[in-house]
């Protein structure tokens, strides 16, 4: 065992042999950083675990469940089934159609966006940024633009510092940060399909919150926001 | 007849209601609003009840409540778009050192509250949600797990594993955004 090893077989405890926590476990005692990440993890874990305890269930629902059982009965004749076939599908229908709205994720408009984008820029702070070379952002995740795709959309003289996967509201953008005459410019690259509005293929479009200026536009299946 | 449906009425009731409050909280933690939870375990209900002549051991009445109830959220589910996981969640402990681990687990304790952690669970797929709940909440074993999903004991091992640092890397993630006190100062102050 050594420390690779044992952060390995801490994030896939559920997947590994038990007879290999005895070992890890021991390891962790000899090793301080591992001690450390154990430590850490299992308070991570506690805290899920509190924030995922049950709830109360509401008072009135055993009642609810009450009343749409009344007059039903699994053992129905064929007339009954029938009336009862078509309005359950009617209400199943509705439900569906209601639920389905409800369950839709709310997709940001650019004015959303635009907000969600300059508080990021702004408060966001450079020094946890995940990868400083920019080879190394396809290790973040799923990114089907080609570098040179990226950098032919971009002004000329940005000097690439770093790049991570942010939250803004619901997406998960990449955000690249540069730097330019001293100045931090933020270029987020948004899927399109996780936006509520679409942009022409060609055209950028500007939206302007205080003294920022947030520039959209779209290529191919990703929508770039720059800022800064 | 009128008998029989009224003991099969009492009968379903006490076998069922039981766990209308487990029912709740799954769908509670799929759906994230009060109001839809309820609404799918009425449809679980309704549904359990048409089909009450199809549960063939009794003892096993919750994890067949719960099958309805997944398969109601699912069908919903299908309607809404797919998001795509970007990441596997792999290396969330890398930074992780004896000497920061201690501040770091502050701060993701003073950011990280109950509804943050519910809303990256219901940003997971479906596949790893559904076996995260049943053991961070109900606290299930692998093989009840196993049972209550109907899939294989390794196929639920690697789906923990994963869902867990999918969840896990999210959080972190998460904390290391502004946080949403600083954000709504900030659009105040945009906007002043």
């Amino acid at each position: 065992m050594d420390c690779e090893k044992f952060s390995h077989w801490l994030e896939n405890r559920d997947n590994h042999d038990v007879s290999e926590a005895d070992q890890a476990l021991k390891y962790a005692q000899t090793c301080e950083d591992c001690q450390a990440k154990l430590q850490f993890d299992e308070n991570l874990d506690k805290l899920i675990h509190n924030a995922l305890e049950r709830e109360e269930m509401p008072n009135s629902l055993a009642g609810k469940v009450d009343l749409s059982l009344a007059g039903m009965s699994p053992n129905r004749s064929r007339t009954s089934y029938r009336w009862f076939g078509a309005f359950s599908a009617m209400i199943a229908v509705l439900l569906v159609f209601t639920i389905s709205l409800l369950f839709s994720p709310s997709l940001p408009t650019m004015d959303e966006l635009g907000k969600h984008i300059i508080v990021n820029h702004t408060l966001y702070d450079d020094s946890s940024l995940e990868v400083k070379d920019f080879e190394n952002i396809y290790g973040l995740g799923e990114l089907t633009l080609r570098r040179d795709e990226i950098v032919a959309e971009l002004p000329e003289g940005l000097e690439f510092v770093g790049a991570r996967l942010c939250l803004l509201g619901d997406c998960e953008p990449f955000h690249l940060v540069f730097r330019q005459n001293n100045r931090k410019v933020s270029v987020y690259l948004i899927r399109a399909d996780e936006l509520g509005f679409s942009l022409p293929s060609k055209g950028k479009y500007s939206m302007q919150e205080g003294d920022q200026v947030v520039q959209f536009w779209q290529k191919g299946s990703y929508v770039f926001a720059m800022v800064g | 007849m009128q008998k029989l449906r009224r003991v099969d009425k009492d009968h379903f009731k006490e076998l069922t209601y039981p766990h209308l409050e487990f029912l709740y909280n799954v769908a509670l933690k799929y759906s994230g609003k009060p109001y839809d939870a309820e609404d799918l375990v009425q449809e679980t209900m309704y549904t359990a009840y048409r089909k009450f002549s199809q549960l063939r051991e009794e003892d096993k009445c919750r994890a067949w409540l719960f099958m309805i109830l997944r398969s109601h959220f699912l069908k919903e589910k299908r309607q809404a778009s797919k998001r795509p996981l970007l990441d596997d969640g792999e290396g969330y402990l890398k930074n992780i050192t004896s000497g920061n681990a201690h501040e770091l687990a502050e701060t993701y304790e003073a950011k990280l509250n109950k509804e943050e952690v519910q809303r990256v669970l219901r940003r997971l797929p479906e596949k790893f949600q559904s076996p995260l709940i049943l053991y961070y909440m109900e606290e299930m074993t692998y093989q009840e797990i196993s049972e209550y999903l109907d899939i294989p004991v390794g196929t639920v091992m690697s789906r923990l594993a994963r869902g867990k640092k999918h969840l896990k890397n999210k959080l972190l993630r998460l904390t290391r955004e502004p946080s949403m006190v600083k954000k709504i100062i900030s659009i105040t102050c945009l906007w002043a």
